[in-house]
């Protein structure tokens, strides 16, 4: 699963309240079966979590952080160091295995924070914005394993910006802004629904527009004077149907074009729109509840 | 699971009271080795400030002062050693409020652990590295003419009762790393407690200062603590001093970990 959203829109705040790390103001949630305020130490027996900044001791070497989270998840001590060095090969740290964490790159540390997440196997793990700041190839070894975690059963929920890397990995995005969710599907009809392109039109002059008001219903914007409209064309088969009417309309009105063209908007800045639209949108108001 | 789950360990089942203590002792031993990573800081701060104490009242002030004891080393001595005790709870509030504003304490909270350690392992760490200063107190004090009379039994007494206290001041002074949230403010907030290990038996005898001063300098807890270990380490009468310093510093811990504990918990809530 995958929380997108723009900065400040809630995902981590959300995070934190599945996680035990927040009170919600109200009502509640489960995690693996269990309620996030009567049952705390349950859901944390359950869970992972990497968030958004490194946390783990910088005067401890990767190896020493791990065994002591495993040690605090009540491993045995030969388990503890053995699960750690697991995951510390797994992370391709075993380099620097013994090297303080302070002496770690940005994406060594984070793949230290995702080792440390994953030291108990949790059926369910939280990842807030695991790539932000890492590169390419960090991100893509990052995306590797979470596809695998969530291949092997774990339920992974994950919050990003881009709407690319909740394609890549999730099977369903929910798009949340200001706190509320707006929108929740799969990344493939997300992207069908965000997607779709834009016909612009620059009428020659721009007093026709009085001439096409039914049309001018269902422009997107309208720019009176300039003569600019502005139409969402849907993605697929009804695309072109869309487009054809639109201009069959101002064939029929006899209103002269300047100028026509089928734009392609980028994923992010559909889902900019989006998330711009939606003040103007009643918001779908389902809360969330596991 | 899969077949990886064979792979995976298992939580041991244990007592819950098992579990709160080695949950305090694994953090422990985290700050310990940061401890052991930073030879310059535990220099700075917990050898050199008592040593520099030791040599200014020792060679600047001590002159000045009178005492019922042989020498004004075998005053102060015991005296720097108590109030130290006291004053070690900076590093205690420093390192919560440090973890606290790093995020690390985060990842302890979303451990299925007692929550109690997170707290409490930085305190038990401090009162550790408390300990450390005292051999070098001891050492430096021998250097400068005290000469104690201590048997083993008195040394074990002397070095539990700080222990003791060193634990109790290291909790109430981490409420206010609580409080402070970052390093600097945990700093200043915490000068709060020199006045305090001043105004006691540290330094000078309670009864040089103006009578509504000593009431307070006599009977506050750090003088119980200074004056129970002048006692034990010059083998002299320990009065009621030791029982007193116990009944305080249990006192003190209990409500401080309490206060800390709850204070900690409204501050992610």
């Amino acid at each position: 699963m995958a929380l997108l959203g723009p900065n400040g829109a809630g995902k981590t705040t959300a995070i934190r309240i599945l996680t035990t790390l927040l009170k919600p103001d109200h009502g509640t949630a489960v995690i693996a079966g269990h309620d996030v305020l009567r049952e705390p130490n349950e859901v944390r027996a359950s869970i992972g979590l990497a968030g958004q900044s490194v946390t783990m001791d910088g005067y401890l070497s990767g190896l020493q952080n791990l065994t002591m989270i495993g040690r605090l998840y009540r491993f045995s001590r030969r388990d503890a160091r053995r699960r750690g060095r697991e995951l510390i090969e797994r992370f391709r740290l075993a380099d620097a295995a013994n090297r303080p964490v302070d002496s770690y790159s940005g994406g060594m540390r984070r793949r230290l924070d995702l080792a440390a997440s994953l030291m108990a196997s949790p059926p369910v793990l939280f990842l807030d914005e695991p790539t932000t700041g890492l590169d390419p190839e960090s991100r893509n070894t990052a995306w590797e394993v979470i596809r695998g975690l969530a291949r092997s059963g774990t339920t992974v929920l994950l919050t990003t910006q881009y709407l690319e890397e909740a394609d890549q990995l999730a099977d369903t995005a929910t798009i949340i802004d200001h706190g509320r969710i707006i929108t929740s599907d799969t990344p493939t009809r997300l992207k069908a629904a965000l997607g779709g392109g834009r016909l612009d039109i620059t009428l020659t002059d721009p007093a026709a527009v009085a001439r096409i008001s039914k049309l001018k219903e269902r422009a997107l914007a309208v720019e009176g004077e300039g003569g600019a409209l502005s139409f969402a064309i849907p993605n697929g088969d009804g695309g072109l149907g869309e487009v054809a009417s639109i201009l069959q309309a101002l064939i029929d009105q006899g209103v002269e074009v300047d100028d026509y063209a089928i734009q392609r908007p980028t994923l992010e800045e559909a889902f900019l729109q989006l998330v711009g639209a939606d003040e103007r949108k009643p918001a779908v108001s389902e809360e969330r509840s596991g | 699971m899969t077949h990886a789950a064979a792979a995976i360990p298992r939580a041991e089942q244990r007592p819950m009271l098992y579990w709160a203590l080695s949950d305090t002792w694994e953090l422990c031993k985290r700050v310990i080795i940061q401890i052991r990573r930073t030879p310059g800081e535990v220099i700075s701060l917990v050898i050199m400030q008592p040593v520099l104490l030791i040599v200014l009242f020792r060679y600047v002030f001590g002159g000045a002062v009178e005492t019922d004891q042989a020498s004004y080393a075998d005053f102060l001595i015991p005296g720097v050693i108590g109030a130290n005790c006291a004053l070690v709870g900076t590093t205690a509030a420093v390192s919560v409020a440090t973890d606290i504003s790093s995020g690390i304490v985060d990842r302890f909270r979303s451990l299925p652990i007692a929550q109690s350690a997170i707290l409490g392992g930085t305190v038990l760490a401090n009162t550790f590295r408390s300990m450390l200063a005292l051999v070098a107190m001891v050492l430096m004090g021998v250097l400068v003419g005290f000469s104690p009379e201590a048997d083993l039994g008195g040394w074990l007494a002397v070095i539990a009762l700080l222990f003791l206290v060193s634990y109790a001041f290291s909790w109430l002074i981490a409420i206010l790393g609580v409080v402070a949230g970052s390093e600097e403010a945990a700093w200043q907030m915490s000068a709060l407690v020199w006045p305090l290990t001043f105004v006691s038996s540290a330094f000078v005898p309670t009864q040089s200062m103006p009578s509504a001063l000593e009431a307070f300098a006599a009977n506050q807890p750090i003088s119980q603590a200074i004056d129970a270990t002048r006692a034990l380490l010059l083998g002299q009468p320990v009065g009621d001093s030791v029982w007193v310093t116990v009944i305080w510093c249990v006192g003190i811990a209990v409500v401080s970990a309490t206060i800390a504990g709850v204070l900690f918990r409204r501050k992610f809530s």
